[in-house]
């Protein structure tokens, strides 16, 4: 699970990224999106998941409306906790310390495509 | 465990990046590339064989999706109709994106009609989502990772990921 793993890190980076440069708006959607991937990762059932997904949208066209993100950043404070879990259990699974060591072109059979011309 | 092609596998990479780094429907977009390119990869046969035996935590999802896979209300019609709505998503978004229209004239006529599609995101069903967990954790592409030269550099110089992609200066 390297590449989920991977994946979810690369989005939360983002989200960072993008509440350093003030557009918290565009980093929640960057969370939402890795939350639901870990719900479906951990077996978890989110019920208000849709609800959420609007209240993102809305978020979206209007972000001056402080009365929403505010409701999605407390959401969000309790989402992270799944959030973190699953990337704790990833970590430990795998033993991906060495994940962010750049050796692209990377395939599964440990053959570089650069030397492959590809 | 579905083993895949370096060349394919490429690909599904590259459309991940885009994944991480693009938002607000457009991501969806090439998740749904990289899922449907994973379907064909998989076998529809087999990913239903697969999902159906699955015993991750996910099971309760993933099997209910094998057994109604082909049902009016299954995940085979659901991806097309996804499919349907973020074809239109990437179209709005490649024309709001596009330089070469007057700014006035993007946001006037585009930006309600992206507007307008991507309140219909929400209807994205979480089995999407899981789908895509699904295939990933049973084929070979798992140990992979996205490299930084992937990721889409967006516009004013702002670099996501810890990219910073040197820009070309023109000699006008």
């Amino acid at each position: 699970m390297k590449l989920i793993y991977d994946l979810i890190n690369r989005r939360l980076d983002q989200m960072k990224d993008l509440q350093l440069n003030n557009q918290e708006y565009k980093g929640i959607w960057h969370f939402y999106q890795v939350y639901k991937i870990c719900l479906n990762i951990s077996g978890q059932v989110d019920d208000n998941i849709k609800f959420k997904d609007r209240l993102v949208i809305k978020l979206l066209q209007n972000p001056n409306d402080i009365r929403i993100l505010n409701n999605l950043k407390a959401l969000m404070s309790e989402d992270s906790f799944t959030v973190e879990s699953v990337l704790t259990n990833l970590k430990e699974k795998e033993e991906l310390n060495e994940i962010f060591e750049d050796f692209y072109p990377v395939n599964i059979f440990g053959v570089n495509l650069y030397d492959r011309g590809i | 465990m579905i083993n895949i092609s370096p060349i394919y596998a490429t690909m599904i990479v590259q459309k991940l990046a885009l994944y991480c780094s693009s938002y607000y429907g457009n991501d969806l977009y090439y998740l749904k590339e990289v899922t449907i390119l994973m379907v064909n990869l998989f076998g529809e046969e087999t990913l239903i064989e697969m999902l159906k035996k699955d015993e991750s935590n996910n099971k309760k999802v993933t099997k209910k999706m094998g057994e109604e896979w082909k049902n009016s209300n299954g995940m085979k019609k659901k991806l097309i109709r996804i499919s349907e709505i973020l074809e239109k998503v990437n179209k709005s978004y490649s024309i709001l994106n596009d330089k070469t229209i007057k700014k006035e004239e993007r946001e006037s006529i585009k930006f309600k009609e992206f507007s307008r599609l991507c309140t219909k995101l929400p209807y994205i069903e979480n089995e999407f989502y899981a789908l895509f967990v699904f295939m990933i954790q049973n084929s070979s592409i798992q140990q992979m990772n996205i490299s930084p030269q992937f990721l889409k550099v967006l516009d004013k110089g702002n670099s996501f990921g810890g990219v910073n992609k040197p820009t070309i200066k023109s000699d006008k």
